[in-house]
Parts: structure tokens; C-alpha cells; sequence
């Protein structure tokens, strides 16, 4: 377990890991201002400095915020959000309930429904010898 | 048949039921040398069209090879090889059998010369794939199996709906050779009923849920299988039909953004996974969209290079659940300890997925985005290369991070169970990623099996340029991924996607047909009783009195007449035959000359 030996010893110096990483990030910067000529570049906007590394941040930044705030709408829900429709049949009351309430993404995260019994919540297979 | 041909799809369909026969101590080598097999014919097939049999007006074309169905049926058989290398332990025949029928299906419709051959094959991937998902076992597989195999009948229904309109109209079932075939720029309602049966086995949202539900879902192998070949055969199909389209682009970049997103919020790492899927199909829908041999080239060769990346990735995630029993980050974390050398692969795979420089994603993901700025369509260069750092944030950094690293610990179940994968799914993982790093590193290897050569021998990614571009968007990405890791700490939930509208749109169906529908049967019911029933009934018993008054009153007279003349005749019998015969006759003699004299009389 040389491998596993190696990463603990990063582990153990991660202050100097972190450190090497901001070193390289700035290194990366710095050749990009100093010897990268921009004559491949395909458009005009990408002659600011260091254009790809704001590029590349404030696209991570974005791509994050954007997609959470998306998911807090209402997308993020419950695990067992459909399990009550996949087992037994709902009587036409409930399924009209349900389906009077269940008209959008209305799944609040955190109320889960008590698990019926035999909602197929068997150990989770992974073995298959 | 014109002359012998061997299929490549017939060495695994053969293959598939001799392996029932092979006793179980040849069994692992007798699994490796059918893929290998495969992989050999492919690589001895000479170019042209071959295996043509004739029946009644059609001619069904099983094998045209040239240089795009190649590449592909190259790498689709590369792969066959390392995924059952990567499963070959697993016990169940059947499992095998299913997953060799569905590559079987994924070789016969890249090799297909017409559309019957085609529609032929690509239900073949359908009904034998669902069991890669059912072999898992659990209740939720079957669900998920269901879901599947209804989305891809109703796929496949669209599709022959369109070839037949399609063929209808040209008199021709050919599968034409050359780009731009299906009339890409004077679209027809067939033709777009094609495409969109193409468009969902690409897993083009809003026909994309289908993916995620049943990859997350599969055996650990069968999902390996899966990732490669449903979603790769959809791109060559529309490389082939539908080169140009421009609206593919469009839906190519929607389609790369949209798996991003979705991979955010995903606790799963094998759907995570499959949302990145989406993400890489899309690279490729809008090289096929952008249509230049460039673009084509590009489409392909990110095809071959995704096969095995996303192979990889799917064999990493799939060993940790194969050894722990689980796929969500939630439950997992600081694996390192126990499984570092997968942690090793997967890395690789992640770093080819997000293109970083030495790896194959580098070569293959750049022709598009680079044609997609020769173009000067610059919204596809930019917003794709905004995808690919959404790539490395999820595939690069939060799949090993919260599997291999983390502050979560996982049960202590979970970390007993924990260790490295048996030696075939490690050998598997080692090829794997040896190809990833050979690509990268190797350009002319992939570059010189691309339909149009002489486009990527003239194409140079490793400039310095591209380098430092590519670079900076990575490493910076890597940077807002600390800085915001406590945003990105999973969550125990579930993500709503397209699937809703049929896995809970049932219940809106049920609702309606209780609620709407109810309500006006039972006005219908109530206006037919008053309108109907009221005025029938009034009449049945007007028709009943005329009946029993007039029409029994008359019938039961004459049946009275009758009985009162015959009980007066009876007083006559003499009680003898003979006596009674010669009355008779008399009587009919009498009534006879009776006759004859009114007739004479009258006559005159």
C-alpha cells in the first residue's frame, strides 16, 4: 500500500499542499502574461490578461450558485419521493390527493413520509457472484 | 446472400449461446476470446457493402463499411472486450448473454446499410440492455427497467413511424452513404420523427431522463456497458442522417450545460455520472449540428474518447459499489485508505473527461469547440468550454473528493466491506486508462481512424495557446471548487427531472379520469335518463297495453275459435285408419267437385 502511504503523507503536509497549489495557480498566471502570445486567440475578448483563469473561476462560481439556486426551487426532494407510487396500487382517493396536491414540484426536502412496510428498502445489492 | 459475409454481430450472438455450454473452468477464458474474436473481424473488414440478402422488393445491406461506421465499430468492440473483462467474474450466464446480445445490437446498427437492418438492431440494444438493469435485483431496478424499456418502445415506435413515412415517400429504404442524407436543410415531418427516435437514445433533453434513472440503477457492470453504447450508436446514427442539422447545435449546447447543472445537485455518484453523459452526448450533438468535416471528426473522436473515459469512470464508481454496497456520497468518504488505486483510475478518467492536456478528452472535445469558433459561431465555443469546466468541478474534482476524501464517514459496515477490486476489474481499469493516457499523448493513433483524416492530420491541439487556455480554466475551476466546497457537500436527496411527468403524471392521469371524466359520465348518465330513459319507458309501456289488449285480445280469440271447432270435430272420429282415411277423402273429394262446379259455374 505504497499509494495509500503517499497520499497520507500529503495528507499529513496539506498546508504545503495548498500552498504548492497557489503556487502553480500563480506560476500558470504569470507564463500565460508573460510568453503566451494571444494570436490564436478567436476573439477580441480574450486579449484582457489572464482572460481563461477569470474564465474558468468565475464560470465555476456561477455554474455553482446558479445550479443550487435552481435545485432549492423545489428540484431537490426527498429520496423516497416515489416510492409511495411505485409499490401497491393507491386506492382513486388517495391517488386523487396525491394528485391534487401533487400538481408541480412541490416535494419539500426534509418530510419524509414514514416508510411503508415493504417499500422495497431491501440491503442495497451490489454483489452479484 | 451474394457471398459469405460474417457479420461481427453474429460472432457474439453465437458466442451468447455457447456459452451455456462451456464448462465452468474454461468459462473466463471462453468470456475474453468472444470480444476478442469480435474485435478481429472488425479490424480484418475491408471497406464496402457486404452481407446484401434480398427479400421480397427489399434489399437489407447488414454490413457497409467505410470509414464512419469503422471508427465506431472499432471502438464499440474495444470495448466489449474491456467491459467483460471488468465483469467476467460475475457468475450468471445470463448476464453475459444479455450484455453481448446488446453490443450485438449497438455493431448491427453502425454496420446497417438500410433502415430495416437499422430499426432491426436498435430494438435489439432495447429489449436486451433492460436486463442489464433488472439483473441488479432490487425492486427498484425493475421499476427502473420498465420505465426504460417503455421509453424505448415508445422511441422506437416514433422511429419506424418516421422511416416508413420516409421510405413511403423516396421509395427507398437505403440508409444512404453520404452525409447529409435525410435532407437536413428541406426537413420533413419524416424525417423529423427520424431524428427525434435518434434524438432519444442520444438522451436529448427533454428525452434525456430515461438515462440517468436507469444507468444509477444497473448492476455494476451493466452500467459500464450501458454508458457506452445506447447514447454512442444514437451519435453515429445522426453523424450519419443528420450532419448539418442546425439545430442539433443548439440542442448540443443546451444539453452540455443541462448535465452540468443536474450533476450539482446529484447525491449519486453513478448518476452523477450519467448527467455527465448527457453533458459529453452534447459536445457531439453540436459537432454533428455544426457539420463540418472538422465538426465531424470531432463528433467521432470524442465518441472514441468518451467511450473509454466514461467506461472507466463508470468501472470506478461501479467497484466502489461492487465492494462497499453503495453509490452515494452521503454514505461514503475517506475511502483512500482502502481502495487508493481505483481512486488512481477514476482520477484519470475524471482528467480525461475534463480534458486536461496529456489525456484523451484534450485531442477529441477541442475539434468541436474549435470548430465551432471556425464557424465564428463563438456562443458554442464558449458556452462548451463553460461546460467543460463544469466537467472537471463534478467528474475531477467532486466524484474523487467526496468517495476518496471528505469530512463524511461511512458506516462502519460500509468501511469493513471496503477494499480493492478483484484483479480482472483492476486489469480492466489499467487498460482503460492506459488508452485514455495513449490518446492523449498519441494523437495520430485516433486522428488517422476519423472519417476524414486528412481534416485531423492538419489539426494540432498541442499548441501553446490551447494549452494555457485549457489550463487556466481547469486549474481555476479546481480553485472556486475548494473555496466552495461547502456548497457542494451533497445532500440525502433526489433531483425532479422529465421522468416526473411519468413516473408522478400517472397520478394527474388518474386524477383527471377520476375528477373531469367522472363528472361528465355522470351527466351523460343523468341526460340519457331523463332524455332517453323517461321517453323509452312511457313508450315500452304504451307498446305493452297494445300488445296485451289488441294483439293478445285478437290472437287468444282466434286460439278460442280454433279450440271450440275442434272440439266439436271430435264428436266425428270414428276411431279407425281406414274410416278416418276414407272421411277424409270424401270431405277432400267433396270439396274438389265443389270446386270444379263454383270454378265452371262462375266460368260462364
Amino acid at each position: 500500500m505504497k499509494l495509500a502511504k503517499l497520499i497520507e503523507f500529503l495528507r499529513d503536509r496539506l498546508k504545503a499542499v495548498k500552498l504548492a497549489c497557489i503556487g502553480v495557480l500563480l506560476l500558470l498566471a504569470a507564463l500565460d502574461i508573460l510568453f503566451v502570445s494571444n494570436e490564436d486567440a478567436h476573439t477580441a475578448v480574450e486579449h484582457i490578461p489572464v482572460f481563461w483563469s477569470i474564465f474558468g473561476f468565475v464560470g465555476c462560481v456561477l455554474i455553482i450558485v446558479l445550479s443550487k439556486w435552481y435545485g432549492h426551487l423545489g428540484i431537490m426532494t426527498r429520496e423516497d419521493y416515489y416510492e409511495d407510487g411505485t409499490g401497491v396500487r393507491p386506492s382513486p382517493g388517495a391517488a386523487m390527493a396525491a394528485g391534487g396536491r401533487g400538481s408541480g414540484h412541490s416535494g419539500v426536502p426534509g418530510t419524509s413520509n414514514p416508510a411503508a412496510p415493504g417499500d422495497g428498502r431491501t440491503p442495497k445489492g451490489g454483489h452479484h457472484d | 446472400m451474394t457471398n459469405f459475409w460474417l457479420h461481427p454481430s453474429l460472432i457474439l450472438i453465437v458466442g451468447s449461446f455457447l456459452l451455456l455450454a462451456v464448462p465452468a473452468r474454461l468459462k473466463r477464458g471462453y468470456l475474453l476470446l468472444i470480444p476478442i474474436l469480435l474485435f478481429a473481424r472488425i479490424l480484418t473488414m475491408h471497406r464496402g457493402e457486404f452481407g446484401q440478402v434480398h427479400i421480397l422488393n427489399w434489399t437489407l445491406v447488414f454490413g457497409r463499411v467505410d470509414g464512419l461506421s469503422s471508427v465506431f465499430g472499432y471502438i464499440m468492440s474495444l470495448m466489449c472486450i474491456l467491459s467483460t473483462l471488468y465483469g467476467s467474474h460475475v457468475k450468471d450466464d445470463w448476464q453475459h448473454i444479455a450484455s453481448w446480445f446488446y453490443v450485438a445490437g449497438s455493431v448491427g446498427a453502425i454496420y446497417a446499410g438500410d433502415f430495416i437492418t437499422l430499426f432491426l438492431f436498435w430494438e435489439m440494444m432495447a429489449f436486451s440492455s433492460v436486463f442489464l438493469i433488472w439483473f441488479r435485483g432490487r425492486r427498484e431496478s425493475l421499476f427502473a427497467g420498465y420505465r426504460y424499456l417503455l421509453v424505448h418502445v415508445a422511441g422506437g415506435v416514433v422511429l419506424l413511424g418516421g422511416l416508413v413515412w420516409h421510405c413511403q415517400t423516396h421509395g427507398s429504404w437505403a440508409f444512404d452513404e453520404s452525409f447529409c442524407n435525410l435532407a437536413v436543410h428541406h426537413a420533413t415531418p419524416a424525417t423529423c420523427l427520424i431524428m427525434i427516435g435518434f434524438l432519444l437514445n442520444a438522451a436529448v433533453p427533454p428525452l434525456h431522463a430515461w438515462l440517468p434513472d436507469a444507468y444509477g440503477e444497473a448492476t455494476f457492470n451493466g452500467s459500464v456497458f450501458m454508458c457506452a453504447f445506447t447514447t454512442k450508436t444514437a451519435v453515429y446514427a445522426l453523424c450519419r442522417g443528420f450532419a448539418g442539422m442546425e439545430i442539433l447545435i443548439v440542442l448540443g449546447v443546451i444539453m452540455a450545460l443541462y448535465g452540468v447543472v443536474y450533476a450539482v445537485l446529484e447525491n449519486d455518484c453513478r448518476r452523477l455520472l450519467a448527467y455527465h453523459i448527457i453533458s459529453q452526448v452534447g459536445y457531439m450533438v453540436a459537432g454533428v449540428g455544426l457539420g463540418t468535416q472538422m465538426a465531424i471528426n470531432g463528433a467521432c473522436a470524442h465518441a472514441f474518447a468518451h467511450i473509454l473515459y466514461k467506461g472507466l469512470l463508470f468501472m470506478g464508481c461501479g467497484s466502489v459499489l461492487y465492494m462497499t454496497g453503495e453509490s452515494k456520497f452521503t454514505e461514503l468518504g475517506g475511502l483512500w485508505k482502502k481502495m487508493p488505486w481505483t481512486f488512481v483510475f477514476t482520477l484519470i478518467g475524471g482528467l480525461s473527461i475534463s480534458a486536461f492536456p496529456l489525456f484523451s478528452g484534450f485531442v477529441s472535445k477541442s475539434m468541436i469547440v474549435s470548430a465551432g469558433f471556425e464557424e465564428r459561431k463563438y456562443w458554442v465555443g464558449f458556452l462548451l468550454l463553460l461546460a467543460s469546466a463544469g466537467t472537471f468541478l463534478h467528474t475531477g474534482l467532486k466524484v474523487p473528493y467526496f468517495i476518496w476524501f471528505g469530512k463524511n464517514k461511512p458506516k462502519q459496515e460500509t468501511w469493513d466491506r471496503a477494499a480493492e477490486p478483484p484483479w480482472n476489474m483492476n486489469a480492466a481499469m489499467i487498460i482503460a486508462s492506459a488508452l485514455c493516457i495513449f490518446i492523449g499523448c498519441y494523437t495520430p493513433y485516433l486522428y488517422k481512424m476519423l472519417p476524414y483524416p486528412a481534416v485531423a492530420a492538419g489539426y494540432h491541439p498541442y499548441n501553446a495557446y490551447h494549452i494555457f487556455e485549457t489550463l487556466q480554466i481547469l486549474l481555476f475551476t479546481g480553485l472556486g471548487f475548494f473555496l466552495l466546497l461547502k456548497k457542494l457537500v451533497p445532500d440525502p436527496t433526489i433531483s425532479l427531472d422529465m421522468d416526473w411527468f411519468y413516473r408522478k403524471g400517472w397520478r394527474l392521469f388518474l386524477w383527471f379520469a377520476c375528477k373531469p371524466v367522472q363528472l361528465l359520465d355522470t351527466w351523460v348518465g343523468e341526460l340519457y335518463r331523463v332524455a332517453g330513459l323517461v321517453p323509452l319507458m312511457l313508450s315500452a309501456r304504451v307498446a305493452g297495453l297494445f300488445d296485451n289488449e289488441i294483439i293478445d285480445g285478437a290472437v287468444d280469440g282466434l286460439a278460442e275459435t280454433v279450440r271450440g271447432v275442434g272440439r266439436r270435430l271430435r264428436f266425428a272420429q270414428r276411431g279407425q285408419m281406414q274410416q278416418n282415411l276414407a272421411f277424409a277423402f270424401a270431405v277432400a273429394a267433396a270439396l274438389i267437385i265443389a270446386f270444379l262446379i263454383y270454378t265452371t259455374a262462375f266460368a260462364q
